[in-house]
């Protein structure tokens, strides 16, 4: 093989990754973009409506369906990339301590709240983890 | 007699067919790819990725899934970590070669 005809196979091969990245990347920035607002917007209603838990517990509800939507979206693309999982799950991860601290801070701050938020808590973290896992099953063609 | 040789003895055989080797770019930078995305990013036929494809199976360097989307039946691509290794290896002579090492000027093992 000549140096001629390697530099054109990695030529191909730049090119044919530059396709699946390409594919990729728009849906990535929304979903990156989608989660960063979310983020920030939980954040400021936590520090916003102290006395309110329930704004935590409901903004991270929807954050647990949003969650889900996307991890079963990114199951219907024809491009997954190498990592998404792990960043869903490092994103969700951070998500749930978040969700958590809002449940936990918010409660000292209402005063003791009851502990069903607690529990509330745990039960939509189930719902998404569960939610999630079956979705990318399911996009896996396991049933 | 010397133990150098030439990045072309080790480059993968299965991967000097330009469709092959265009199948496994696309596969090694994704997790997962659906069979139609890469028949087109890699402008071949539905029948000749599926021959290619089975022969990249057959050497263990992909994983073919069957499943459904919803009620259509749908196909994945991925490339196995086996498959990774071989291409990463494979691209690693590329470049060693298109570097410009002269084949001339290398004495190759036996050969």
């Amino acid at each position: 093989m000549e140096a001629a005809e390697a530099r054109a196979a990695l030529a191909r091969r730049d090119a044919v990754q530059g396709v699946g990245r390409r594919a990729h990347a728009e849906w990535y920035g929304w979903y990156l973009l989608g989660f960063l607002v979310f983020t920030l917007l939980l954040l400021g209603a936590a520090a916003a409506a102290r006395t309110q838990p329930a704004v935590g517990v409901t903004l991270n509800a929807v954050g647990a369906v949003l969650g889900i939507a996307a991890m079963g979206y990114a199951g219907t693309r024809p491009v997954v990339t190498r990592d998404f999982r792990r960043f869903h799950a490092v994103f969700s991860l951070g998500w749930t301590v978040l969700y958590v601290a809002a449940v936990v801070v918010g409660s000292v701050w209402s005063g003791g709240a009851p502990a069903a938020w607690w529990w509330a808590s745990f039960v939509v973290l189930g719902a998404w983890s569960g939610g999630a896992a079956l979705l990318a099953r399911r996009a896996r063609g396991r049933r | 007699m010397s133990a150098t040789r030439h990045p072309r003895h080790r480059l993968d055989p299965l991967l000097q067919s330009p469709v092959r080797f265009s199948v496994m770019a696309a596969l090694a930078s994704a997790e997962r790819l659906e069979f139609r995305f890469v028949r087109d990013a890699v402008e071949i036929n539905d029948s000749a990725l599926s021959k290619q494809s089975a022969t990249l199976e057959e050497a263990g360097l992909v994983e073919v899934e069957k499943g459904y989307l919803g009620k259509r039946p749908r196909t994945w691509l991925s490339a196995t970590s086996k498959g990774r290794e071989v291409f990463q290896e494979h691209c690693a002579c590329l470049r060693e070669i298109a570097r410009g090492v002269d084949a001339d000027r290398l004495p190759v093992d036996g050969s």
